[in-house]
């Protein structure tokens, strides 16, 4: 990859996971225990020999700058690569106002700087793992300015992509059409919100958007513009989800215990790099009980643990039972309670109630350093 | 620079009872506990102990550790004001040299030492597994005014000929020091951990580089004649967990000590964290199908079969119906399904297809040290 790339995540308009994200970006929030969704995106950049990153942030950005650091994590060379937050001061309490055409305006001395030829737009609620190098190669070769990544859904639109973009597509192969998947037909194509475009072209982008409407964001601005503007699409085949929702977080995330699914994610030779918390290996006491579950460093079991996922530091006592749940950093499950369907955020502690018991469709949430 | 005590970790020797353990890396880098080295001990204690500047002397098959060591970061010691410096013997206009002995490694980097303007020295073996505050032992060293601080430990009276034996008085002032003696007059064993104030070090190991006699040892050379020329020498008494990991037996044991939740050493408490290397591993997996009992097991691990009373490092797989019961199996090893392994540490990336059972007190070792 000869040419100058930025890889822009841009968590405006992620969706929320209720009160999962109440504190937090859905960006950093954790997944699969170990990681938070952006080291995905952040990861596939640095895998595919891009140095230089901006994270459009929308807002909670004490959470998102304490997981990406110094970036150093996802950073090849620390001198001619960067990672920087790209924040919006002025009109993060102006939630109309706070768009990512605004946060790319108020960031264009980052632009100015990385001078980037090309520019790589993900949005972290797609997971996936996608080699960006040779997207890139393919966009340019194609002649066309911009590209959308998208997946072929053959069916499941009415449950899964709910709030993303259905685009239709011409017999030259470019995008005609873009609206949102409100459910009414089970199979079609999703735009997996991630743009592969020239940089004159972005700045072109910015320029239509604020002369239209000052609140437009960047996805209103291309369901304008599909029926008009050139929009290669370019299909993406492997796994993909859209994590668009608390339920859906529960359930793709114990969906990935099939290893089946999981090695469609995780792709060989890609690293998925992260954050680290130098914490200590996972003590499987004598007495505890644990299958088909993924399980984080530090957390020491003594209970039993099935069809789970346990973040970092998780304390699961004697007799206790945790069942397809996602438990979070530092949570301390007690004696003998009984725990399923839940998502328990990091820093609660299950004390005094025995049980704690939600459904597939309804997970029950315990909020972050709550006791119950 | 200025710093009041620094540090120097002797780390070059081979371990030769590691057997093919170290036949491609040198003892300090060999892998303990599920996620860390050995050397990860002493450099965590030097950054516990508040010490910013350390150099790390190394020789035999360097290249692995010093790659690791790297620039302190992993123990942040890359820090402003910190200094990490790994040291292999090198070409001088007066010609060069091998590390001739423990006294010579140092004396070859009185230049490193002079540069440090440092006031103390903290000499440390790159091969013992403990935690300790050494800014405690410098506090005892000044607070006897003495010349030389050796922190010593109780050992049982069978193993003492094993170590240098140190005879102290009730202020634990030492009169009497001997290096692995046939007939040890206390059980007060020198675990080659040495305070020294630097002028008296510096002299004493120009002294000693000049006599041609001399092994250029710390415990048989420079001691002793300190102790002849009437120095201040005091025994440091350490009560803890401190084990010296010289062979296959011996680093096996302290493995399993970790399985103990009463384990001395604590390695799995917050407090004075041991910091290692971090993997951009997947989520640990216990499958289904698994068995997991008593045992310790890092991220990246995968489990499918049995596995009781063992320490299971990163990437490591334990196939669907093996049995692995008092093992350490080390990083990217693989036990194959059906294959019983009993008391036995496997290396790294060595794949297991037959039962191997060792005895309690005489364990297996497999390790493919090909291809590493």
């Amino acid at each position: 990859m000869a040419y100058k790339v930025a890889g822009i995540i841009d968590c405006f308009g992620n969706p929320e996971f209720g009160p999962l994200t109440q504190h937090r970006p859905m960006a950093s929030t954790s997944f699969l225990g170990r990681y938070s969704f952006i080291d995905f995106p952040l990861s596939n950049f640095l895998n595919s020999g891009i140095l230089n990153m901006g994270i459009l942030c929308q807002n909670h950005i004490r959470s998102l700058s304490k997981h990406v650091g110094n970036g150093r994590s996802w950073i090849s060379n620390t001198k001619r690569g960067a990672l920087e937050i790209l924040y919006d001061e002025p009109n993060v309490a102006n939630p109309a106002y706070n768009t990512d055409i605004a946060d790319i305006i108020e960031n264009k001395v980052f632009f100015k700087d990385v001078h980037p030829d090309y520019v790589i737009l993900v949005s972290p609620n797609f997971v996936y793992e996608a080699d960006f190098s040779k997207l890139l190669d393919e966009h340019v070769a194609s002649g066309d300015r911009i590209t959308l990544l998208y997946t072929h859904v053959e069916s499941g639109l009415k449950n899964h992509f709910l709030g993303a973009d259905k685009i239709g597509i011409s017999s030259r192969g470019r995008v005609n059409r873009m609206e949102t998947n409100m459910g009414d037909e089970d199979s079609g194509d999703i735009s997996m919100g991630c743009l592969i475009l020239d940089y004159p072209m972005l700045e072109s982008l910015v320029e239509y958007a604020r002369s239209t409407s000052s609140f437009f964001n960047l996805d209103d601005c291309l369901k304008y513009l599909a029926p008009t503007v050139m929009i290669r699409a370019a299909k993406f085949e492997g796994y993909v989800r859209d994590f668009d929702s608390l339920p859906h977080y529960l359930e793709y995330s114990l969906e990935l215990l099939d290893r089946k699914i999981f090695n469609s994610l995780f792709q060989e030779h890609w690293p998925i790099h992260t954050r680290t918390y130098d914490t200590v290996p996972v003590q499987c006491r004598a007495g505890s009980d644990v299958t088909n579950s993924y399980l984080a460093n530090g957390s020491v079991i003594e209970g039993k643990v099935t069809g789970s996922i346990l973040g970092r530091n998780v304390r699961i006592e004697k007799d206790a039972v945790v069942i397809n749940s996602i438990i979070g950093n530092d949570v301390v499950i007690s004696e003998g309670t009984h725990v399923e369907n839940a998502v328990i955020d990091r820093d609660a502690q299950v004390l005094h109630v025995s049980e704690v018991i939600g459904t597939k469709e309804e997970p029950i949430y315990i909020a972050r350093g709550d006791i119950v | 620079m200025k710093e009041e005590m620094v540090a120097m970790i002797l780390a070059g020797g081979r371990g030769t009872r590691l057997k093919s353990l170290t036949a491609k890396v040198a003892k300090p880098a060999v892998f303990f506990g599920g996620k860390y080295r050995i050397i990860d001990f002493p450099l965590s204690n030097v950054a516990n102990s508040g010490i910013n500047a350390v150099g790390v002397a190394t020789q035999y098959e360097s290249t692995d550790l010093n790659n690791y060591i790297g620039s302190g970061r992993n123990w942040g010691l890359n820090g402003t004001n910190a200094l990490a410096s790994i040291l292999p013997p090198r070409e001088t206009p007066s010609g060069a040299s091998w590390y001739l002995g423990t006294a010579d490694a140092i004396y070859q980097n009185i230049d490193w030492l002079d540069k440090t303007h440092c006031k103390y020295v903290v000499i440390l073996s790159g091969d013992h597994i403990y935690k300790m505050d050494y800014s405690d032992m410098l506090k005892f060293h000044k607070d006897n005014k003495a010349d030389v601080t050796i922190a010593c430990i109780k050992v049982p009276m069978a193993e003492a000929p094993r170590f240098g034996i140190v005879v102290a008085d009730e202020k634990n002032m030492i009169n009497e020091f001997q290096e692995k003696p046939k007939v040890p007059k206390s059980d007060y064993a020198s675990m080659g951990i040495y305070i020294f104030t630097y002028d008296l070090l510096r002299k004493a190991l120009v002294d000693d580089a000049k006599d041609e006699t001399s092994d250029h040892d710390f415990g048989k050379n420079i001691l002793p004649t300190l102790l002849g020329e009437k120095k201040r020498l005091f025994a440091y008494p350490f009560k803890g967990y401190w084990k010296d990991v010289g062979t296959v037996q011996s680093l096996w044991e302290a493995n399993m000590d970790l399985l103990d939740p009463n384990c001395e050493l604590q390695l799995f408490s917050s407090r004075f964290k041991i910091y290692s290397a971090d993997t951009a591993s997947r989520p640990e997996y216990i499958a289904p199908s698994a068995k997991v009992e008593d045992s310790v097991i890092n991220q990246g691990a995968q489990i499918y079969g049995s596995v009781i009373h063992s320490v299971i490092c990163n990437e490591a797989i334990i196939e669907q119906g093996a049995v692995v019961k008092n093992c350490v199996i080390l990083p990217a090893a693989v036990i194959k399904t059906g294959v019983k392994i009993e008391n036995a540490i496997i290396g790294a990336k060595t794949v297991v297809d037959k039962d191997v059972i060792g005895k309690e007190d005489d364990v297996a070792l497999v390790n493919a040290t090909e291809d590493k």
